[in-house]
């Protein structure tokens, strides 16, 4: 399934699911896979994956207004986790810097993911996890979104 | 007093009378409202911290995530300026073991590669958000009137 923009009566899967394609399109899968493993996820792994991994998820749209009286646009704000699994630290900041640094220069009237109808990017916080043999790195991003 | 030059040439006096009042008042009022929100925010701080305890204990939607009990006792609300306050675990380390309790609190909240997410604070503030509007709201209405 492609998604080329976001649109209004399907905004929370089209956001993911073109996220997902858009980092899958850009960022270096550092290792060979085999037919079936993902290196990007749209849920938590419910069975055994090869990491790293990245998860994209959805943390629950806001609306932040209305687009004037008489109108039922609205604003919305889209919250979005983005989670990198990897074996190691190194590997975890480097593609938690890729997918930052993707989004980033993505957000100007030109480019994918603007004309895709996602403004205002912006990263609001990152916490590490670390666990015995997996170091993630969670970062909650959001875009605005106007639904009309 | 302010002299106004009148269209035929003579001059007005104005006078204003209790300006001094006025700001007087006005700045009372200002330091009314910052003590009130004040403690509007402690009040809301200290509901919070209880609902993050509930949330831990399983009495909310997410699953309860108390063993010893020493996760949910860490809870606590700490003022840190003017109306300004952060519910967060208090930082021990448990029995016979490296975690803490911040380290705990991070992965319950964001999961780990075999615990879900149990999203005790953000669940909580998603849930209560208008709620402590209301009770911050309530106090400097109280302080004001």
């Amino acid at each position: 399934m492609t998604v080329l923009s976001v649109n209004s009566s399907t905004f929370t899967t089209d956001v993911i699911i073109l996220l997902r394609d858009s980092l899958r399109d850009t960022l270096d899968d550092p290792i060979v896979r085999s037919g079936n493993d993902k290196f990007i996820l749209t849920s938590y792994p419910s069975k055994p994956v090869k990491y790293p991994v990245i998860t994209i998820t959805d943390t629950g749209p806001r609306q932040e207004g209305k687009l004037g009286m008489g109108s039922q646009g609205t604003v919305l704000r889209l919250g979005i986790e983005i989670r990198v699994w990897a074996r190691n630290v190194k590997e975890r900041d480097t593609l938690f810097d890729a997918i930052y640094d993707h989004l980033r220069t993505n957000q100007l009237s030109g480019d994918d993911l603007t004309n895709a109808n996602l403004h205002d990017f912006s990263l609001d916080n990152s916490v590490n996890v670390s666990e015995e043999n997996i170091q993630s790195k969670v970062g909650e991003f959001t875009y605005l979104f106007l639904c009309v | 007093m302010v002299n106004v030059t009148g269209r035929t040439g003579q001059t007005v006096s104005i006078n204003m009378l209790g300006v001094g009042e006025v700001i007087r008042r006005l700045r009372l009022s200002k330091k009314e409202i910052e003590s009130s929100a004040d403690l509007g925010v402690i009040k809301a701080g200290g509901f919070i911290e209880e609902e993050v305890k509930e949330s831990i204990a399983g009495r909310r939607a997410e699953p309860k995530s108390v063993t010893t009990g020493q996760f949910a006792n860490s809870i606590e609300f700490n003022k840190t300026g003017n109306a300004k306050g952060v519910v967060a675990p208090k930082l021990e380390t448990y029995p016979n073991s490296n975690q803490t309790t911040q380290n705990i609190a991070v992965m319950m909240e964001k999961g780990t590669s075999r615990i879900q997410a149990r999203r005790h604070f953000g669940n909580t503030k998603a849930r209560n958000m208008n709620k402590v509007k209301e009770i911050i709201e309530k106090e400097i209405k109280l302080g004001v009137i």
